[in-house]
């Protein structure tokens, strides 16, 4: 019968998916969506967690702070959100399905360029002109709105070449040196610190970038999603996120 | 039922897949128009933003296109005509960027014309001439990505194209020049529109080896799918506009030049 | 000089094209062969878009191609016009620009007045403004023919030009044809496989078969006197090969033939016409006369006789009228006698 068939084929589909529903004999999945720019920090936290937790794997998905956040407001299966800005947190929670999100962890922005700071670039005000070819992320984007943010905080202004969907991208054509600078976060400097320079921006710590971490309303495991909160909120989740290059909230 | 009728009747294997097939194409579409904010659309196409990378989604597309053209089908004669440009790796080289994802197009371009690259070192030391983040960029990334459209179209239309018509006109005193251009090129000329077309509609999506190797800058670098794709982060609604924008201004362009090969087809 | 001297060696995996044609202006040659005899090969040598390996090819006293001599002119730069077999009108262009393609080509202003003569000599000034594929078959014919005579070529080559037509109006365009030519005072070439062509058409005949040339001279007697089976097959005649002396000729297959030269001696060939030989139920009274016992092999209807194939020896074909055939009873099978008067009979010499 050709229903049937379609039914078994579509078991085995979502089999394949891993979607499955759990079994008794099944390990428990604690899914955790978090913005690109924590993945060294979130991935030490979550081996951390499953030290502590036998028995328990926690799937990682990292990805642009919007994206994940529309992932959730459209009923994705996520216990636990961590996003890098407080206005994408807000978009969650307004649609009612964050539980008390709170701040964890601050970022700020930073200036990169290729090894040996070819432009010889000393701080914001070098990169007006033609002269210094500079990326930003676009405005659209947290690491833009934050950039935005610091450029209006100390009256600088960026003729930028590029205005990136992320920083990632950012950091990327620094690195190629097709560019003389690029406005990234601290993090991501300190993450590619054998690929390019520093050029601290003094003012940058007036307009930090707040991180913020919540359990999503549908998890189906809300104590293991609270547990894990706790553990990126407390003294060890801090230390790593500390020696990632995070500021304390 | 008449007979015509049963005759024509698809067997369900093949009319089964066949409508699963034109429901897949046309639904994530008909989402897309669903979900199109269509009250505040006139003023969304009508706001310099819109227009500023709508201008330069086409200006860039059409100038790909005519690099496609000027270069591609020579490549597609020498393909055919030539021993040496007839071997398996030209053919392997123009269909490389059918199936290369476009970032590593882009990737690619910015390892041959970047100011580290190939060619963009000798532009960047010699002549201080960065292709990168200019308009210029966007327009090789996109022939990069939409050239072999053509080629292929060409290649197949000259590769079936009855060469003793060339003959013909050679015994009739014409020249070489005046056999490709008033023999050649008029026999394939619906390959040569319909590659075009192919080609555009490529160069007009391009997204990937944009982004990589152009950067996204309104009003030089960031094109339509570029400027969707940063819609995306802040609304969602004014990305499937422009969505919606970039769709249909390629149907009508497509409808209207389809119109036009398939008259040049029956004269 | 003028005309066309050709030597053409060539060499085809396998297939060797070895052939000399000589032909002045103001006639038309026929170059009569079965299919694969070299023909089209021929002629693409002539035109240049085939260079030769050997020999040498001169039109109007230019060579034209000499690969001792490191000679070549491309097509363009011959004078010659080529009317393909299937006419390989563009399809893109009106008859008009069809025919002017050449003067245009040659930026030949005056030969652009002169494809609008040549059209309107050939009957298709009216068609000027259609495109080929709306032309009948000889229309079509008709507007390849303007097309190539356009370019005032030294030489005129004809390939197959009837072979694309359906029977009836390959008749019609055969008489017309003989008319167009007469306007052309270069050389004519007319590649055909159907002596009917030649027949009509041509001043001179060229056999050609397995790439050699086997025979060749005027029509007329190429037409009298064959020289291979393959040129009497086609001229409907039966060929015996036979050693003769003092009016009586013996062939291969030891058959006694008597023939009315008495003069000549060593080899000859015999020529029978179809309608030359009687069939009989019984052994015919009379002489002298040449007469063999034969069985009916076949039969074949013609337009107003019946081509009755038989076994001898001598094989022969003869033609007779239907009541004929009703009277003899005839059918396969059927013991019969066959005669032919001396009188009926050519006989000559064989040349090679």
């Amino acid at each position: 019968m050709t229903a049937g068939r379609v039914a078994v084929a579509a078991a085995a589909l979502l089999a394949l998916a891993g979607c499955g529903s759990p079994s008794g004999t099944e390990a428990v999945t604690l899914n955790v969506s978090a913005a690109s720019s924590l993945t060294e920090a979130f991935t030490r936290i979550a081996d951390e967690f499953e030290a502590d937790h036998p028995g328990i794997s926690v799937a990682l998905n990292f990805a642009g702070s919007s994206a994940l956040a529309e992932q959730v407001n459209a009923g994705a299966p996520v216990d636990v959100l961590a996003t890098a800005s407080s206005e994408t947190m807000t978009t969650v929670s307004d649609a009612g399905n964050a539980v008390d999100p709170r701040p964890f962890a601050t970022n700020v922005l930073t200036i990169v360029v290729p090894s040996g700071n070819p432009a010889g670039v000393s701080g914001l005000a070098d990169l007006s002109g033609s002269d210094v070819r500079t990326a930003i992320c676009a405005p659209e984007v947290p690491c833009g709105a934050a950039t935005a943010a610091l450029l209006a905080a100390t009256g600088e202004s960026v003729d930028a070449v590029t205005l990136d969907p992320d920083v990632k991208s950012v950091l990327a054509r620094v690195v190629a040196d097709e560019v003389d600078a690029g406005i990234v976060y601290v993090t991501d400097a300190r993450a590619t610190v054998d690929k390019v320079d520093e050029v601290p921006i003094p003012e940058a710590g007036t307009a930090p970038t707040d991180y913020l971490v919540t359990r999503v309303i549908d998890s189906g495991s809300p104590d293991l999603a609270d547990d894990f909160i706790a553990l990126v909120t407390g003294p060890t989740g801090q230390q790593v996120l500390r020696d990632a290059g995070f500021g304390p909230s | 039922m008449n007979r015509a009728a049963a005759a024509a009747r698809q067997p369900w294997y093949i009319a089964v897949p066949g409508v699963v097939a034109v429901a897949f194409l046309a639904l994530p579409l008909l989402g897309l128009l669903g979900q199109a904010p269509w009250g505040g659309m006139w003023e969304l196409l009508t706001s310099e933003e819109v227009l500023v990378a709508l201008r330069l989604s086409l200006t860039t597309s059409l100038a790909a296109t005519a690099v496609a053209v000027l270069l591609g089908i020579p490549l597609a004669v020498l393909m055919t005509r030539s021993r040496a440009f007839g071997g398996g790796w030209v053919r392997a080289l123009v269909t490389l960027p059918l199936i290369l994802p476009p970032v590593v197009g882009g990737v690619a371009l910015l390892a041959a014309f970047g100011r580290r690259g190939l060619a963009g070192q000798v532009l960047f030391e010699g002549f201080g001439i960065q292709i990168p983040f200019t308009t210029v960029a966007v327009v090789i990334a996109e022939a990069f990505v939409a050239m072999p459209f053509l080629v292929i179209t060409v290649e197949g239309a000259l590769r079936s194209s009855d060469r003793r018509f060339e003959q013909a006109a050679a015994t009739l005193g014409a020249r070489r020049w005046t056999v490709f251009r008033r023999i050649t090129l008029p026999l394939i000329g619906p390959s040569i529109a319909a590659g075009a077309v192919l080609c555009w509609a490529r160069a007009l999506g391009e997204f990937g080896a944009t982004l990589t190797f152009a950067g996204s800058f309104p009003g030089i670098t960031r094109t339509m799918p570029l400027a969707v794709y940063a819609a995306l982060d802040v609304d969602r609604s004014q990305a499937i506009a422009l969505s919606v924008v970039l769709l249909l201004v390629s149907v009508l362009i497509l409808v209207g030049l389809r119109g036009r090969f398939l008259t040049g087809l029956r004269r | 000089m003028t005309g066309l001297t050709a030597r053409v060696e060539l060499d085809r995996g396998g297939f060797r094209l070895d052939a000399t044609i000589d032909a002045a202006p103001g006639r038309i040659t026929a170059i009569l062969g079965p299919n694969g005899s070299g023909k089209t090969t021929l002629i693409s040598a002539i035109a240049g878009l085939t260079a030769i390996d050997g020999g040498r090819i001169t039109i109007d006293g230019v060579v034209v191609d000499d690969p001792d001599a490191g000679a070549f002119l491309p097509p363009d730069e011959r004078r010659v016009g080529v009317v393909f077999q299937d006419y390989l009108l563009f399809p893109h262009l009106t008859v008009r620009d069809n025919v002017e393609f050449g003067p245009r080509s040659r930026r030949d202003v005056t030969g652009r007045a002169g494809a609008g003569e040549w059209m309107e000599r050939l009957g298709v000034a009216t068609l000027a403004s259609r495109y080929p594929r709306d032309l009948s078959g000889g229309q079509a014919q008709r507007v390849a023919m303007a097309r190539a005579l356009a370019t005032d070529p030294s030489v005129l080559l004809l390939d197959e030009p009837l072979a694309a037509l359906d029977a009836s109006t390959r008749l019609e365009v055969r008489r017309e044809l003989r008319s167009h030519l007469g306007g052309f005072a270069g050389v004519t070439l007319l590649v055909t496989h159907d002596p009917l062509d030649a027949l009509v058409l041509a001043d001179d005949v060229v056999i050609l078969e397995g790439g050699r040339v086997t025979q060749r001279g005027a029509t007329d007697d190429v037409a009298r006197r064959p020289g291979t089976p393959y040129v009497a097959t086609l001229m409907g005649a039966n060929l015996l090969h036979a050693v003769a002396d003092s009016g009586v000729a013996r062939t291969e297959d030891g058959v006694s033939v008597a023939i009315p030269d008495r003069s000549l001696a060593g080899e000859i060939v015999i020529v029978l016409r179809p309608e030359a030989i009687s069939l009989h139920r019984r052994h015919p009274e009379g002489s002298p006369r040449n007469v063999w016992p034969v069985v009916v092999r076949e039969l074949e209807p013609r337009l107003d006789r019946i081509l009755v194939h038989v076994s001898g020896p001598p094989d022969l074909a003869v033609a007779v009228t239907p009541a004929a055939v009703a009277d003899l009873d005839i059918s396969p099978g059927t013991q019969l006698w066959a005669s032919a008067k001396a009188l009926d009979l050519d006989a000559y010499a064989r040349t090679s």
